[in-house]
């Protein structure tokens, strides 16, 4: 279930970059193929535990398409991250294509407290 | 007459023997497919531009002759120390790939540039020899 506001998916068609994640002992590092991306092109968000890449492909080449496998679409993927990660303490890289994001994970035990107050109804 | 029944499983056992044996892991695998491609006509020359992130220049083999363009090399593997995968997508492996182009190209003026992940080759096409006129004095 993803919960990403409609309006931030984008209008034109896009890829799917294909992604591995791997999990270390205090991180878990999710790698994106993205080539045609330069670091001011992507864009990565994170709501709860849920990841949204965004990526503008910069290349265009003008002329009569012979062959389009890949196109100059650009890229979009929302997935789910595992419970263990601190999505909000996220260090990324773009380098050669590939968005590297890095994920430490939350020290076992660690859990989000969220105090509830429950408001007067008396008026 | 005698009725001899035929084990169904034995069926699928061979079955699966010929699948190991087409995915024996020991042989070299290449991958005809990889990387996806865009060719363009610009109209003096074809413009190549293939996907291959994280794949080092000096790793990726370009080679032209005429009307035919080849890529190859070898992508990966990724070793992360420890690491254990959750999800595997990203193409590792070596790579191979035959691009014919509709009209003969300059060979000697090929140029090729790596960024961002996509190499893109220029391949002019090669000049048609116009016949020329010549005046009788």
């Amino acid at each position: 279930m993803l919960t990403f506001n409609p309006s931030t998916q984008p209008a034109r068609q896009s890829l799917t970059p294909f992604v591995d994640i791997y999990e270390l002992p205090n991180y878990v590092i999710v790698l994106a193929d993205m080539p045609g991306v330069s670091k001011t092109g992507v864009d990565i968000r994170t709501v709860d535990n849920q990841l949204m890449i965004r990526g503008q492909c910069h290349t265009r080449t003008d002329g009569v398409c012979l062959i389009g496998e890949c196109a100059h679409y650009d890229y979009y993927r929302a997935m789910k991250l595992p419970d263990t990660v601190d999505a909000d303490n996220v260090q990324a890289e773009m380098k050669d294509g590939i968005l590297t994001l890095t994920f430490p994970k939350r020290r076992p035990g660690e859990s989000i407290e969220t105090l509830i107050f429950i408001e007067d109804g008396r008026q | 007459m005698r009725i001899r029944l035929r084990d169904p499983l034995q069926e699928l056992a061979k079955l699966e023997q010929t699948v190991d044996r087409m995915l024996r892991r020991d042989r070299q695998w290449v991958s005809y497919g990889y990387p996806p491609i865009d060719l363009m006509d610009t109209g003096t020359a074809f413009m190549l531009s293939a996907r291959l992130p994280g794949v080092p220049a000096d790793k990726i083999g370009l080679s032209v002759s005429n009307t035919t363009v080849t890529l190859e090399g070898q992508r990966g593997p990724l070793v992360i120390e420890g690491a254990k995968p959750i999800l595997r997508e990203r193409f590792y492996g070596r790579f191979r790939k035959n691009i014919d182009l509709p009209e003969p190209i300059d060979e000697e003026e090929v140029k090729a540039q790596y960024t961002d992940g996509i190499l893109q080759v220029t391949l002019p096409k090669r000049r048609q020899l116009q016949p020329k006129a010549i005046s009788i004095q």
